[in-house]
C-alpha cells in the first residue's frame, strides 16, 4: 500500500474507532458505496484491532512514572 | 558525558557506546535474575540511560534523543537475540549453554521477528508509526514522552498507535498462518 493510501486508511479506521457501533455502521456504510475496496480494508483492520485485544504490544510498556522527569538524572534543564 | 543542546554528532558517537551498554546491561541482567522471568527492555534502557548520563547533564532535546536512540538500539538487541535463537534451535538446539535470548526475546508470545519484519513494512507506509511503536514497545515511553520525542501532539500518537497496532496484529497473523 503506498502512503497516500495508507494515510486514508489511517484517517477512516481512527474515526470509525471513534464511533459508537451504531453511528460507525451507518459511516462504514457510506464508505463501502464510494469506495468499496477502501472499505474492505478498514473493515479487515477493525477486525483485527478487536482481535488484538488490550494486550497486544502491551505487555513490554513501562510501569508508569519509570522514564521521564521524575528522576533526577532526567531533570529538564530550566 | 556531556550532550548538549543542539549537538548533532552526540547521537552518532555516542551510538556505540549506548549498544555496548545495553548489551552489557541484558547479559548482567540475565545472570543476575534468571529466576526472575520478569525482566523487560524497558528497564534496561532505563538503567542504560541512568549510567551513562551525569545527573542532571543532559538538557531536554537530548534527553529526547537518548530515548529515540535507545529504543532502536533495544529492538536490534532483542531482535538479533531472537535471530541467533532460532538459528541455533535449526543447529539442533541443545549446544547452547546459555541461552540469552530465550528470556530476552520471548515477551509474551510476540514473534519478536515477525514484528521487525512488519515494523519494517510499516516504516514505509508510514514512517512515524513505525518509529511511534519503536518507542512505546521497545522503549517502554509513555504517550506523553512519545509526543515530545516526535513533536507532534498526543493525540496524533495515540491515533497512530491504534491504527499501527490494528495493522501490524493483522500483518503478524498472515505470517504465522504462512509459516504453519
Amino acid at each position: 500500500m503506498n502512503r497516500e493510501r495508507w494515510e486514508q486508511v489511517s484517517e477512516i479506521l481512527d474515526k470509525a474507532l471513534r464511533l459508537p457501533p451504531s453511528e460507525r455502521s451507518v459511516y462504514l456504510a457510506q464508505i463501502a458505496a464510494s469506495d468499496p475496496e477502501l472499505h474492505r480494508e478498514v473493515n479487515s483492520l477493525l477486525a483485527s484491532h478487536e482481535q488484538a485485544g488490550s494486550e497486544f504490544l502491551n505487555t513490554l510498556a513501562a510501569p508508569t512514572g519509570f522514564l521521564g522527569s521524575r528522576h533526577p538524572a532526567i531533570a529538564v534543564a530550566a | 558525558m556531556q550532550w548538549k543542546r543542539g549537538d548533532q554528532e552526540a547521537p552518532r558517537v555516542l551510538l556505540p557506546l549506548v549498544y555496548d551498554e545495553l548489551r552489557r546491561l541484558a547479559r548482567h541482567h540475565l545472570r543476575a535474575e534468571r529466576s526472575d522471568h520478569t525482566l523487560q527492555s524497558t528497564a534496561l534502557v532505563h538503567e542504560a540511560y541512568l549510567r551513562l548520563v551525569k545527573p542532571g547533564s543532559l538538557q531536554l532535546e537530548s534527553r529526547q534523543h537518548f530515548f529515540a536512540l535507545a529504543s532502536q538500539l533495544m529492538r536490534e538487541i532483542l531482535v538479533d537475540y531472537a535471530r541467533g535463537r532460532r538459528a541455533a534451535k535449526r543447529d539442533g538446539g541443545n549446544r547452547l549453554t546459555l541461552d540469552e535470548a530465550a528470556e530476552l526475546s520471548e515477551s509474551k508470545g510476540v514473534d519478536l521477528l515477525a514484528l521487525d519484519d512488519a515494523l519494517n513494512e510499516l516504516a514505509k507506509m508510514s514512517p512515524r508509526q513505525s518509529r511511534i511503536v519503536e518507542l512505546k514497545f521497545f522503549g517502554g515511553l509513555r504517550i506523553g514522552e512519545i509526543s515530545e520525542v516526535l513533536g507532534v501532539s498526543s493525540a496524533t500518537v495515540e491515533r497512530d498507535w491504534a491504527v499501527a497496532r490494528a495493522w501490524l496484529h493483522r500483518e503478524i497473523s498472515r505470517t504465522a498462518c504462512d509459516e504453519s
